[in-house]
């Protein structure tokens, strides 16, 4: 593709060679207008507030495994994020005991922040990745218990429903999973077990299983 | 007549598509024909789903003077749709729902559509039969409640549908056996897989019937295996009344008013019988008189709209004599098993 963005994330070497961008020439133009638009410089935030930013940037990082490893960022999930709450784009429904999403995003990192505060002194963006991991796997552990007032599920499944959609619509997740993305008007022609489409790469470290318990 | 001929005769829809590369025929929208909101036209549907626009094609082939209201737009695949999940969110009913109980059902984006087309623009494609004892759970199981018709009162209608949509399936075994139009497709890694463990197991397992044309149909063209069913099909190969219904509607007479939203069915006080409802469209409030009303809005937004057309001559909403409306709601189960296997498995 031009403009030389390209996957930066460790895992992409799973599919040697393959590059979902390479293939914008195939999509009709609707579909790659509309992912091409992901992929350019992120947009200003402007939901968030400039501490609720760091301590959802620091949340959604985490969540989505770009914690810094390879010290650059593949997928903006805060900006999408903030973007998507911005415009009121809702999954058209929340738990009767949650706030409006975007209510619910800023009453759950002020909790963050609480909880980082207690347990080390400092907002949730500033705390040790430790620490950062413990906080978030207590929300986690509390399954449908209190935490500030509201089920932690909801709250768990509020954060990881806005991350997860935002890092899966990025082509450079869909390069990771070894996706090639829309497939129109091209289509696919080798459906079955073990086959790949000409434009497809096999994976590499098949016995690899990035959420294997304990791995 | 043969089986093709049979369909075309009672719903040309599948012809009245262009068959030059392009899904709209954008003509036979433009020339529709018009209704006045002063116009007491014989029905008004609201919806133009899986309901409300066979009922409208059905009713305007009869000479009815006929329109289905949508809250959402009349969608043209070749521009509205993408190949993409995170850029089909228009797709759905995301209006603010509150779900409660001790065991919510998260609703919107997967399981209401928005739209000309309704929920068969973005579902699956699966079209099963009930079984004819689901019709008497509580008499032969003790569960739920008993539907008021039976099976047999159905099949021609399932036989109907099945042939105008087309559906494409193996013969289906259990129950009533029945076979389908259109031979099944060739399934993915998962069936792939599915019915090797069957096989194994000695389980009869077959490909189900999903609305997906396999083969030409008209001048929809076969099924090219996107993988994007449930954004909208832009190749007009799966089922929906956008394509299946709607076109030979229009060319019929029927009207579909698409961006007007119902909010209330309004009844003469001292009748009782529906005189016309109440919309918004363009931001301003309006009404269109019809002789009768229909709605056809699925399971939330249908009980949502006869309880928000509460009045003094029907307090608890209407159809509600017996405080059923909103009762009885069932999302569809979908177990899944994930496993490890030796060589990848993809859709």
């Amino acid at each position: 593709m031009s403009g030389g963005a390209r996957e930066t994330r460790g895992w992409a070497g799973r599919f040697p060679g393959f590059h979902v961008l390479d293939q914008v020439r195939h999509w009709d133009q609707v579909t790659a207008d509309a992912v091409l638009a992901r992929v350019g410089p992120p947009t200003a935030v402007k939901f968030f507030t400039e501490s609720e930013e760091s301590c959802a940037r620091a949340l959604l990082n985490l969540l989505t495994g770009q914690d810094g490893r390879d010290g650059e960022l593949a997928v903006p999930v805060l900006e999408i994020v903030d973007s998507r709450l911005g415009a009121g784009e809702t999954d058209g429904w929340r738990y009767a005991d949650m706030p409006e999403d975007g209510q619910a995003w800023r009453d759950t990192l002020a909790h963050l922040d609480a909880d980082a505060y207690q347990r080390c002194g400092t907002p949730f963006a500033d705390a040790a990745q430790t620490n950062q991991l413990a906080l978030i796997r207590a929300v986690q552990d509390l399954k449908s218990a209190d935490w500030h007032g509201l089920p932690a599920a909801h709250v768990w499944s509020l954060w990881t429903r806005y991350a997860c959609t935002a890092f899966y619509a990025h082509p450079f997740a869909w390069a990771e999973i070894g996706f090639p993305g829309p497939a129109y008007p091209r289509g696919y022609t080798n459906a079955g077990v073990g086959k790949l489409e000409p434009f497809e790469v096999g994976d590499a470290q098949p016995s690899e299983d990035p959420v294997r318990e304990g791995a | 007549m043969g089986l093709r001929d049979g369909v075309r005769a009672r719903n040309e829809s599948a012809w009245l598509l262009p068959n030059d590369g392009t899904r709209t025929n954008h003509r036979l929208r433009r020339d529709m024909r018009r209704f006045a909101d002063e116009d007491e036209i014989d029905l008004v549907i609201v919806g133009c789903g899986a309901g409300g626009s066979v009922l409208l094609q059905r009713l305007a082939r009869a000479g009815w003077r006929v329109a289905a209201l949508d809250a959402g737009p009349f969608w043209d695949p070749d521009t509205d749709w993408v190949s993409d999940e995170a850029g089909s969110h228009h797709l759905y009913w995301t209006d603010p729902r509150v779900i409660a109980g001790s065991d919510p059902v998260p609703m919107g984006s997967n399981n209401s559509g928005r739209g000309v087309g309704g929920s068969m623009v973005h579902y699956a494609g699966y079209t099963p039969r009930f079984h004819p004892s689901d019709f008497a759970t509580h008499t032969l199981d003790g569960v739920g409640a008993d539907w008021p018709v039976s099976y047999p009162e159905l099949r021609p209608y399932y036989e109907q549908i099945e042939q105008e949509l087309p559906v494409a399936g193996d013969r289906w075994p259990w129950g009533d056996p029945h076979g389908y139009p259109h031979r099944p497709h060739p399934v993915g890694g998962n069936g792939e897989i599915f019915l090797r463990g069957a096989a194994k197991l000695g389980i009869m397992a077959k490909v189900g019937p999903v609305a997906i044309a396999n083969g030409r149909f008209g001048n929809r063209p076969h099924c090219i295996y996107r993988g994007f069913c449930l954004q909208g099909c832009k190749v007009n190969a799966k089922a929906s009344p956008l394509i299946t219904h709607v076109p030979d509607a229009l060319a019929n007479g029927a009207e579909v008013r698409p961006d007007a939203m119902v909010t209330q069915i309004a009844v003469d006080k001292r009748t009782g019988r529906a005189i016309g409802v109440h919309y918004v469209a363009d931001g301003r409030e309006r009404f269109q008189r019809a002789r009768m009303v229909a709605v056809a809005g699925y399971s939330i937004e249908t009980p949502r709209l006869l309880l928000n057309s509460a009045s003094s001559r029907f307090p608890e909403g209407l159809c509600n004599d017996f405080d059923q409306v909103g009762r009885y709601l069932m999302v569809q189960g979908a177990p899944q098993t994930a496993g490890r296997f030796d060589a990848e498995v993809r859709m």
